[in-house]
């Protein structure tokens, strides 16, 4: 005969198939962990993949962007580009638009409007979509095309920003016609693959693109052959080749600048901006070349006594090349204007002139100055070069069509003034002295308005090779960005939606882990005698342990390897939620499946080793207890309890009630958020504490003597024999119920005390964002005009106007890691008067009562503080309060923003504010307000919403309530919220099925037990209730521990403004798990009461 | 290397448990002194309760005496390590229970062999062989669910034999056969002692297996007194 030895993994083999029922148990335990796993790290995966699939779809082969946004470069810019670097470098212009489907009167704002030409469509990879055409033939992508329910064919209104060269900010730009409206037709659709999903922004959501001739776009902006957006090819060009490459490609024109001649031998630098940008002054400065500094300005009126002179030009004239500067309070006057005046030297005149003050309100400057002298026409050498142009002004053939960007009272005007208009020009008719001048006239965009230049020896060309070289682009705002790498290191890290799955069904990986290790031990209970055996033929212990251990990690295997298939199932089966029902998480439909073995390895292997270790630990207990027990399946009973355990328990619990005790006497829930941990740990603790009490009631019941034993007593004393099992049914029934009420109390309502001022909407009543902005403070006058408040019935009206600096939707509506967000400029006092919103945290020294004035001070030179919602910070961010955000502001130089503050969910979310000064000393081309909090004080809110809906509406207005604005933020919130819900009630579902086990075993091993108390006399239903009482006793101490200690957790939630505690979707959680636990009792009760009780007697 | 005749020496083994906290404690066996030859059988009866089977586990190293000396082949048993009493009930002791403890999911001829997993030899043969004389040669293959109780019950003798132990202890061996089969076991467990040489220790209850293997002992009161009557 063939020779034959026994060995570990036949028995493991055997065991296995011949306990298939309780096997099939254990693997669905760990089948269940391998499924939630690997799914939750799929989805991870799969989001994942799926930003990176979105940011290669809205960039084709785009490596860099440069976006000028108000500065316009010159089209040769690209080409030479192209040429020195030999990759596709794509002119485009972006600016913001609105579109309107008038057939159905339907309007999208917040529309990207790009001018492009063949180059942008090589870069995607595609053939231009509307041909050779330069007309008003558009191509939109699909998901325009959808909102605006347009199709190929259609008309539409297209109205964009008239992006002119000069900032609305600037004195005397014309604030007129700030948008123009072009009726077009849509020859194409775009999707995805055609480039459609074009964006330089970070986000997955489409956006709203439209592609337009970029000959046809630059025409009706008046800016021909020009562009503010270069993309460039991501070939093998680095980030530094294409720095260098620009600064020798850079040109004047690309500045903005240009010459203007003023006789043979001078020349003088202007700017398309009217004043000279001071990087651009310092580039002179650097470049050793001598030149003449101008700064003239238009004045409103010169007075002297009850005469007065309106509207005239003022000048420093070429300041080093005047023999006799006027002194500091002097001023030297053409005799015209003194013949006007009727002064003399030594007269005192005053002047009046228009200044934009920090709200961008026009405001009244006045200087007194002494005439010094009087200057006869004939010798009077400033001339009209000395203006520079300015469009709406100086292009004026009559002073009556002046179109100035200040209050211009036409009337005014006399006969003789438009005389000298017709023969003097523009000539300034008074010289001041060059610092009183910078002292009243300097702003953010510059101090000079020309500047002069001897052509000596040097040409025109010369002196603009020697300026550009000291002018590095970057210093205009001229940086190529690497948007690729970006954007993919965005998706990289991204919002881990494995690490969110993974948290969201910890409860239910914990629950299956829990009831594997429970029926595994059952398994073993049932089989204790084989143990027993194996013993006592002198099976090593280590040897039985590494059988059992051996079926189980088999078990944990076999379990895993099918949780794995299990695991892809379910990972469609969210994805597919997740751009269904569960769409609020995403904002995207766009999700791909998308698996990577090491995930599929990690999952494996996670839940397989939990599940051995568990199992190991339930064969550990098992092959431990006493031989003379094992061998006769006696370890079910767990009396043995070490009295050092006990006093370790006492111990234990001790600690933790002076812990409890400590927190409630010392922190107050109503800190709220800042408590938030310390509750949720308070609310662990306590369930910790109940556990530790049950055991200790379960081992001195155990303990206890009785002389007339009740049926009560003996259930009781039941499950203190089963006392790792019924703590562990105890334990998992009060983690479920506190994890579900921890999680349902965190539900927002923003409705709830929404109208507080320290609540998430700041207590304003609207929200409003405009596509092109607004050049005024809506509170001022100027400002009351644009929005059409000018009425007295809205004096009560008020706003909070907001700068905006573009950047990425840091919002939780946008799933990748945000580095650079919209910036927000705001006066802090207008939010620290209203004391407005809640800080959940802020740095150390942050006056508590005054927060916002912490948005005033100044850091370092190159650190200023910010603020943003504390969501935003730790999840678009994944930053915390004090660290720093960098950004590279408009002048190249680096910019930090640190954190000083964050804000307890708000409407702020997706922004990061800065104070308003600190905003236009690093972003000073961004003029006008986008962003607007409204106080309605008072007036109908709908009435109110209607009005500036239509006011603004040209300018691309989209007003929301402040309320519905935080209520959208919440309905992220809210949904992970429900997806945590469905995987938590799932794990309870499995915490009761655990009862229900334990029950039907517990009942089961009593079967002759229920049967003597039939036999002397006790009926079916007697029984029943006692036992109901008995794990009823479980079931209910579950509730009262899990519900206590939920509540603990959630205290700080309840004081939290708009917080709304569910606690009717609580009671309904309470109530349906005591009903479920009931339903697995009476199961239970059942499944070991069937068929003749008595034969189990006859059978002892 | 032992100089002792005796195969095991039982010296005043006592063994009482705690009740509960304060209580007295209860005797269970009480000063148990027996010597056994090789070869020897011994049949322990005595009224339940009275602690035959704890004397059986004693001597079986499956629980310890509270107090007392236990030696097999002269060497003290009742302090010796855990592993080398596990590697004791292996190599020299064959337990045989009231009831059989076959692995339901190993046929015959593995369970016979289950104790050879702690050895790792080769001792098929020897199991046929076993086997063939208790007569169960053609059930080899059978899972136990398929067995009568008496071939359960003669496969688990089998098992005891294996590792050709000196020493068998069976407790209440027939305790769950019919009449006719408890009379086949006693047959087979008193012929395997006069054919294997092995000492045999039986606890039991049954007045006629104790008088078909003879040298009767009486536990009562935790007290091991001969049988003289018999």
């Amino acid at each position: 005969m063939k020779t034959f030895k026994i060995s570990l993994s036949l028995l493991v083999r055997r065991s296995i198939l011949y306990y298939w029922r309780t096997n099939i148990n254990v693997l669905a335990g760990v089948i269940l962990c391998t499924t939630v796993l690997v799914g939750a790290l799929v989805t991870g995966d799969s989001v994942r993949f799926s930003l990176k699939k979105i940011t290669l779809a809205r960039l084709g082969k785009i490596g860099y962007a440069l976006v000028a946004g108000d500065r316009f470069f010159s089209l040769e810019l690209a080409e030479k580009l192209t040429d020195s670097l030999g990759v596709i470098i794509a002119p485009a212009i972006q600016v913001p638009g609105i579109t309107v489907n008038q057939k159905e009167q339907r309007r999208i704002n917040q529309v990207q409007v790009l001018g492009v030409d063949e180059t942008f469509w090589n870069l995607g990879g595609v053939s231009a979509p509307f041909g050779d055409s330069v007309g008003n033939h558009i191509a939109v992508n699909l998901a325009l095309a959808k909102r605006l329910n347009v199709q190929k064919g259609d008309d539409i209104l297209l109205r964009i920003k008239n992006v002119n060269a000069i900032p609305l900010d600037v004195p005397f730009a014309v604030q007129e016609q700030s948008n123009i409206a072009v009726p077009v037709k849509i020859v194409a659709v775009l999707t995805d693959q055609q480039f459609g999903r074009f964006n330089l922004q970070t986000s997955q959501t489409a956006p709203f693109n439209v592609f337009i001739p970029l000959k046809f776009l630059s025409g009706l902006i008046q800016q021909k052959n020009r562009g503010n957006l270069l993309l460039a090819e991501n070939g093998s060009i680095t980030e530094s080749q294409l720095s260098y490459a620009l600064k020798t490609c850079f040109g004047f024109q690309d500045a903005g600048l240009f010459w203007r001649r003023v006789d043979e031998s001078t020349i003088d630098l202007l700017s398309d901006r009217i004043f000279i940008d001071p990087p651009i002054v310092d580039a002179v400065k650097r470049s050793k070349l001598f030149f003449r500094p101008i700064l003239t300005y238009f004045a409103n009126e010169m007075t002297f006594e009850n005469s007065s002179s309106p509207f005239l030009f003022v000048t420093t004239g070429e300041q080093n090349a005047l023999k006799k500067l006027p002194e500091d309070n002097e001023i030297i006057v053409n005799d015209w204007l003194a013949r006007d005046l009727g002064v003399g030297i030594g007269s005192s005149v005053q002047m009046r002139y228009w200044i934009v003050g920090s709200t961008d309100k026009l405001q009244h400057g006045l200087h007194r100055f002494i005439v010094r002298d009087v200057v006869p026409m004939k010798d009077w050498h400033i001339d009209n070069s000395m203006v520079p142009p300015i469009p709406g002004l100086t292009d004026a053939n009559h002073c009556r069509e002046w179109e100035a960007g200040i209050p211009v009272d036409l009337d005014k005007i006399r006969d003789k003034d438009e005389k000298y208009w017709q023969q003097y020009g523009t000539t300034p008719k008074a010289l001041v002295n060059p610092a009183v001048a910078k002292e009243m006239w300097a702003n953010r965009f510059g101090s000079e308005t020309a500047i002069r230049f001897l052509l000596q020896n040097l040409q025109q060309k010369d002196i603009e090779e020697k300026i550009l070289q000291h002018l590095p682009p970057d210093s205009l705002g001229f940086v190529f960005l690497p948007v690729l790498q970006e954007g993919l290191a965005a998706s990289r890290d991204s919002v881990d939606f494995g690490q969110l799955f993974l948290g969201l069904s910890f409860f239910i990986i914990i629950a299956a882990v829990l009831l594997t290790g429970l029926l595994f031990a059952f398994g073993l209970d049932h089989r204790g005698s084989q143990t027993g055996l194996l013993l006592a033929v002198g099976i090593p212990r280590k040897n039985i342990t590494k059988l059992l251990i051996f079926e189980g990690a088999a078990l944990s295997v076999i379990g895993g390897t099918l949780g794995v298939i299990f695991g892809v199932l379910y990972n469609k089966i969210v994805l597919y939620a997740l751009g269904t029902v569960w769409r609020g998480a995403v904002g995207t439909s766009s999700m791909y499946l998308y698996i990577k073995p090491v995930s599929l390895l990690i999952g494996f292997l996670a839940s397989t080793i939990v599940a051995a270790v568990a199992l190991a630990f339930v064969v550990r207990k098992q092959v431990n207890a006493p031989i003379s027990q094992t061998q006769r399946g006696q370890f079910a009973a767990e009396k043995t309890v070490h009295k050092s355990s006990k006093i370790l328990s006492i111990i234990f619990l001790f600690a933790i009630g002076m812990a409890i005790l400590i927190i409630l006497i010392t922190t107050s829930p109503q800190k709220g958020m800042q408590v938030a941990g310390l509750f949720f740990g308070l609310g662990f603790l306590y369930l910790t504490a109940v556990l530790l009490m049950a055991n200790l009631f379960f081992i001195k019941s155990g303990d206890k003597q009785s002389t007339r034993p009740s049926v009560q007593n003996i259930g009781i004393r039941n499950n203190s024999r089963h006392r790792i099992k019924s703590l562990t049914t105890i334990g998992l029934l009060a983690c479920g119920i506190f994890i579900t009420i921890a999680v349902g109390a965190n539900r927002t309502n923003s409705l709830k005390n929404a109208h507080l001022r320290s609540s998430g909407t700041g207590g304003f009543t609207l929200f409003a964002e405009t596509v092109i902005p607004i050049p005024y403070h809506p509170n001022f006058s100027n400002g009351r005009q644009a929005t059409g408040l000018a009425d007295n019935q809205y004096d009560s009206v008020s706003f909070v106007p907001f700068r905006v600096r573009e950047g990425d939707d840091a919002s939780c509506l946008n799933l990748n890691r945000v580095t650079k967000p919209r910036i927000l400029g705001v006066q802090p006092k207008d939010l620290s008067q209203r004391r407005v919103f809640t800080f959940a945290k802020t740095v150390p020294g942050v006056d508590k009562d005054n927060p916002w004035s912490a948005l005033q001070t100044d850091i370092a030179p190159d650190i200023i503080p910010g603020v943003a919602d504390m969501t935003v910070i730790t999840w678009g961010f994944g930053k915390a309060v004090g660290d720093t955000l960098r950004f590279i502001d408009e002048s190249g130089k680096t910019l930090n923003i640190k954190l000083v503050g964050g804000l307890a969910n708000s409407i702020f979310q997706g922004n990061l504010i800065i104070s308003n000064d600190h905003f236009i000393r690093h972003f000073p081309s961004i003029s006008g307000y986008r962003l607007f909090l409204v106080d309605a004080g008072g007036l109908d809110d709908e009435k109110l919403l209607n009005t500036l809906s239509w006011n603004l509406q040209d300018y691309g207005i989209d007003i929301t309530k402040t309320i519905e604005k935080l209520e959208s933020f919440s309905i992220v919130t809210n949904t992970y919220l429900n997806i945590f819900l469905a995987l938590g009630g799932l794990g309870l579902m499995i915490g009761t099925l655990g009862l229900g086990i334990l029950v039907a075993r517990n009942l089961v091993e009593r079967r002759s037990e229920l049967a003597l108390l039939q036999a002397v006399g006790w009926s079916i239903s007697l029984i029943y209730k006692v036992i109901f009482s008995e794990y009823g006793f479980i079931l209910i101490m579950g509730l009262i521990a899990g519900v206590v200690a939920g509540i603990l957790a959630v205290l700080p939630a309840i004081f939290l403004p708009g917080a709304k505690i569910p606690f009717g979707f609580i009671g309904i959680i309470i109530v349906f798990i005591f009903m479920n636990g009931l339903f697995w009792i009476f199961w239970a009760v059942k499944y070991s009461v069937r068929g003749e009780l008595l034969d189990a007697l006859r059978h002892e | 290397m032992s100089t002792s005749k005796y195969l095991l020496e039982l010296d005043n083994i006592s063994k009482s448990y705690s009740t509960a906290p304060g209580q007295a404690q209860l005797f269970v066996l009480k000063d148990v002194t027996i010597n056994v030859l090789p070869g020897q059988i011994v049949t322990i009866v005595g009224p339940s309760g009275s602690g035959k089977s704890t004397l059986l586990n004693i001597i079986g190293l499956l629980d310890k005496p509270t107090s007392g000396s236990l030696k097999l082949n002269g060497m003290e048993l009742s302090k010796m390590p855990e592993d080398k009493k596990t590697r004791m009930r292996n190599r020299n002791i064959g337990f045989i229970f009231q009831l059989h403890h076959l692995l339901p999911h190993l046929t015959v001829l593995e369970n016979v062999l289950v104790p050879t997993l702690a050895t790792k030899e080769d001792k098929s043969g020897h199991a046929l062989e076993l086997l063939k004389r208790v007569g169960l040669e053609n059930r080899r293959d059978y899972f136990p669910g398929l067995l009568s109780g008496g071939e359960r019950q003669r496969a688990a003798v089998v098992r005891a034999l294996i590792n050709r132990p000196q020493l068998i202890l069976a407790d209440e061996p027939t305790g769950a056969l019919d009449q006719h089969t408890a009379r086949e076991i006693g047959a087979l467990l008193a012929e395997l002692n006069l054919q294997e040489k092995v000492t045999l220790i039986t606890v039991t209850h049954s007045v006629e297996l104790a008088a078909m293997l003879g040298n009767i002992y009486t536990l009562t009161e935790g007290k091991l007194q001969p049988n003289e009557n018999v």
